[in-house]
C-alpha cells in the first residue's frame, strides 16, 4: 500500500519582480513596458504553455488597473460591464473556445472607449482559425509578440521559481540534474517540479538527485 | 567573576539552556553558555542564533563578571558532581580559563570572551499577550507529533499559531507533515486577536515545551512577524520564526465526511497495535474493513503471514475498506483524551477526520494508504 498525501496548496508568486526576464520573453516585456503607447487597442502575447503569459498579463493588469478574464467567459457579460471602472482587459487563452462575436464586440467597445485589450494564446492570432472576417482583420492588425522556449539559464531560473513558489528548498545539484536531463520547455518545468513535490510529500523525503532521477524516469515512461 | 551556587539549582538551569546548543557547530562561541554574575543572580544564556534561552537563578556573587564556557561540558561536569554540593566559580590568572570547584573537585574550563557572544535580542515586539501555561502545553502537545522533519519543506517544520475570530475567538495551533494534520484550539488570550499567523520552528517548540513542563502560571508572550519571545518565571526564550507561508490548511480538512464510526479508543489502539505486528513493511499498513456495527482490522505480509481482529463499533453506513499507516493511527488516537474516538471518512482515497466526540477543539486529519 502506498501513502496518499494531503493536497496542500501553493500560490505562485505573480508580482512584477517575480517575472524572470530573458531573451525568450524580452520582446513581450518591452511591449508591456510601452503601455499605454500601443499602436492600437490591443496586443497579443503568444507562446507555449507555462511560458509566463499569465504572469505577464498579471503584471500588466496590476500596472494598468485592468481586469483579467478567461476567453471562454467573455460572452457572459456585456463589454460595458466587463470594462466598468477600468480601461483595460486581459483576455487569457483567447485562442481556445472564444466566442468570436463577443470578442469582436469587446474589441470594438474597448477601442471606442480608448482602452486596451491584452490577448494571450499559445499561437499567434493569425493561426487561431477565426471565421469572422471583421475580427480576423482586427487581430491581423494587432501587434503580436512571441515568448519562445527558454534557454539554459532561463530554464534553471524557471525551475528555481517553481520550487520557490512551492516553498521547497532544493540544492543546485537537483536543478542542474533536471536542466540537463529533461525536455527544456516551460510546461515541462512546472510538471516536473509538481511531480517531485508530490513524490517527496508522499514519501516524506527531501528532494534529491536520486529522487529527481527516479521521477524523471517515471515521467518519461508514462 | 566569582560566585557560589547550589549544584541542583545550577544543574536545572544548565539543563534548560544547554540543549539549545548544537553539538556540531562551526562557530566556537555558539558551543558556549554565557554566564553573567551580578546582584545575587547568575544569568545563563545559550543560543544557536535562531533560538536563545536565558535563565536567571540565585547565587552568592562575590565578584560580578561575565564569561562564556562550553555548555555541554559544563552541564556534564555539574551533572556528575555530588548531590547537595555547592559549586564555586573562580577566576584564574589566565583570562581564557575559569575554575569550577565542588568539594575536592577542581575543573579548569576554557573560556571565550563575552564580547564574542551574540548580543541579546531585546527589541520590543509589536504584539503582547499572556497565555496560561496549560493552554500552551495543549497547543504544543497535541500538534507537535505532526510537524514535518523534511528540511526541503521548511515551512512545515514547525507549528502554525494563529488567532481564529469567528465563530468563536480561539488561538489555534496547526501542524502537518503532508500525511496527517493536527489542529487544536484554546481560548483566545486578551491581546492575541491581532497577532499575525506565525510558524514556530520544531526546535523552539521542543525547548519551550521542556521549559514549561513544570510551570503552571501565566506566560508573557510577545510576537512580531519574524520573532517570538516568551517570558515566565526567570526564563526568557526568544526565537526567530520560520520565514515561510503556511498552506491554506482549511482546504484539506473535509467538511462532508459522512461515514462516521465511533469506537472505544483503548480497545482500538490495542487491536491496531497487535494486528500491525504482522505488517512488516516500513509503513506497517493495516486495512480497516467496516460493516454496520463491526470493524475488522487486518494486515498482510508476504513473508510473515496475516492477521485480523474484529471489534464492535458504532457504524451504520455502507460497508467500506480503507488502509492506514498503523503508526499514524496509533499516534493520532494517542492524542485524544476521551475514551471514545470518532473517525469520519468519505472514501478510501480521501482524508479522514479523527476526533474525540466530546472535544470540539481538537481534530486530526489523516490521509489513507492506497489499498
Amino acid at each position: 500500500m502506498t501513502q496518499l498525501a494531503l493536497a496542500l496548496d501553493h500560490r505562485p508568486a505573480m508580482g512584477e519582480a517575480d517575472f524572470l526576464v530573458a531573451s525568450s520573453n524580452r520582446d513581450a516585456v518591452l511591449w508591456l513596458d510601452r503601455w499605454p503607447d500601443w499602436p492600437g487597442a490591443g496586443l497579443a502575447i503568444h507562446g507555449p504553455a507555462g511560458c509566463g503569459k499569465s504572469h505577464l498579463a498579471q503584471v500588466w493588469r496590476r500596472r494598468s488597473g485592468a481586469r483579467s478574464i478567461n476567453a471562454t467567459t467573455i460572452a457572459s457579460e456585456e463589454p460595458a460591464t466587463l470594462l466598468s471602472g477600468c480601461n483595460g482587459l486581459a483576455v487569457e487563452d483567447a485562442d481556445r473556445g472564444v466566442d468570436e462575436r463577443a470578442l469582436l464586440h469587446l474589441y470594438n467597445w474597448t477601442a471606442e472607449q480608448g482602452g486596451h485589450l491584452l490577448l494571450t494564446g499559445r499561437s499567434p492570432p493569425a493561426r487561431w482559425g477565426i471565421a469572422l472576417p471583421d475580427l480576423r482583420s482586427r487581430l491581423a492588425a494587432m501587434p503580436a509578440v512571441a515568448v519562445t522556449q527558454p534557454d539554459d539559464a532561463l530554464f534553471s531560473a524557471v525551475l528555481i521559481k517553481h520550487f520557490s513558489d512551492r516553498q521547497l528548498r532544493v540544492g543546485d545539484s537537483v536543478v542542474h540534474y533536471i536542466n540537463s536531463h529533461c525536455e527544456r520547455s516551460f510546461e515541462a518545468a512546472g510538471r516536473i517540479v509538481a511531480a517531485l513535490d508530490g513524490a517527496a510529500l508522499a514519501e516524506k523525503r527531501n528532494i534529491t538527485v536520486p529522487l529527481a532521477r527516479r521521477v524523471l524516469a517515471e515521467i518519461a515512461a508514462s | 567573576m566569582k560566585l557560589t551556587i547550589e549544584r541542583e539549582v545550577l544543574l536545572k538551569s544548565l539543563a534548560h539552556v544547554q540543549s539549545v546548543v548544537e553539538r556540531r557547530t562551526t562557530i566556537p562561541i555558539l558551543s558556549n553558555v554565557r554566564l553573567d554574575a551580578s546582584d545575587g543572580r547568575l544569568r545563563l544564556t545559550a543560543t544557536d542564533m535562531n533560538l536563545t534561552v536565558a535563565e536567571s537563578v540565585c547565587a552568592s556573587v562575590l565578584q560580578a563578571g561575565a564569561t562564556t564556557t562550553p555548555a555541554h561540558m559544563l552541564h556534564e561536569i555539574v551533572r556528575k558532581l555530588p548531590e547537595g554540593g555547592e559549586v564555586a566559580f573562580e577566576p584564574t590568572e589566565q583570562v581564557d580559563r575559569i575554575v569550577l570547584r565542588c568539594g575536592d573537585g577542581i575543573f579548569s574550563l576554557s573560556c571565550l570572551p563575552v564580547e564574542d557572544f551574540p548580543a541579546d535580542f531585546n527589541a520590543e515586539l509589536a504584539h503582547r499577550f499572556t497565555i496560561p501555561a496549560a493552554d500552551l502545553r495543549r497547543l504544543i502537545d497535541k500538534t507537535r507529533f505532526a510537524i514535518s522533519h523534511e528540511e526541503t519543506r521548511y515551512y512545515l517544520n514547525g507549528i502554525y499559531l494563529h488567532p481564529v475570530i469567528e465563530p468563536k475567538p480561539l488561538l489555534r495551533s496547526v501542524a502537518t507533515d503532508g500525511h496527517r494534520l493536527a489542529q487544536v484550539d484554546v481560548s483566545l488570550p486578551n491581546g492575541a486577536d491581532s497577532i499575525p499567523g506565525v510558524i514556530v520552528h520544531r526546535k523552539a517548540v521542543t525547548e519551550i515545551r521542556k521549559l514549561i513542563d513544570d510551570f503552571d502560571g501565566e506566560i508573557a508572550c510577545s510576537l512580531s512577524d519574524t520573532m517570538a519571545r516568551l517570558c515566565f518565571d526567570s526564563v526568557n526564550v526568544t526565537t526567530k520564526l520560520i520565514d515561510g507561508k503556511f498552506p491554506d490548511y482549511g482546504r484539506v480538512i473535509p467538511a462532508a465526511n459522512d461515514k462516521i464510526m465511533e469506537f472505544d479508543g483503548h480497545g482500538f489502539m490495542n487491536v491496531v497495535d497487535r494486528v500491525s505486528t504482522l505488517a512488516t513493511d516500513r509503513t506497517r499498513s493495516v486495512k480497516l474493513s467496516l460493516a454496520p456495527g463491526e470493524l475488522e482490522v487486518s494486515a498482510i505480509s508476504p513473508e510473515s503471514g496475516s492477521a485480523s481482529e474484529k471489534l464492535p463499533v458504532l457504524y451504520d453506513s455502507d460497508a467500506m475498506q480503507i488502509g492506514f499507516n498503523a503508526r499514524y493511527l496509533l499516534e493520532l488516537a494517542g492524542q485524544l483524551d476521551g475514551e471514545r474516538i470518532s473517525l469520519a471518512m468519505n472514501d478510501a482515497a480521501s482524508p479522514s477526520i479523527m476526533r474525540d466526540p466530546d472535544d470540539n477543539h481538537a481534530l486530526f486529519v489523516l490521509m489513507p494508504m492506497r489499498v
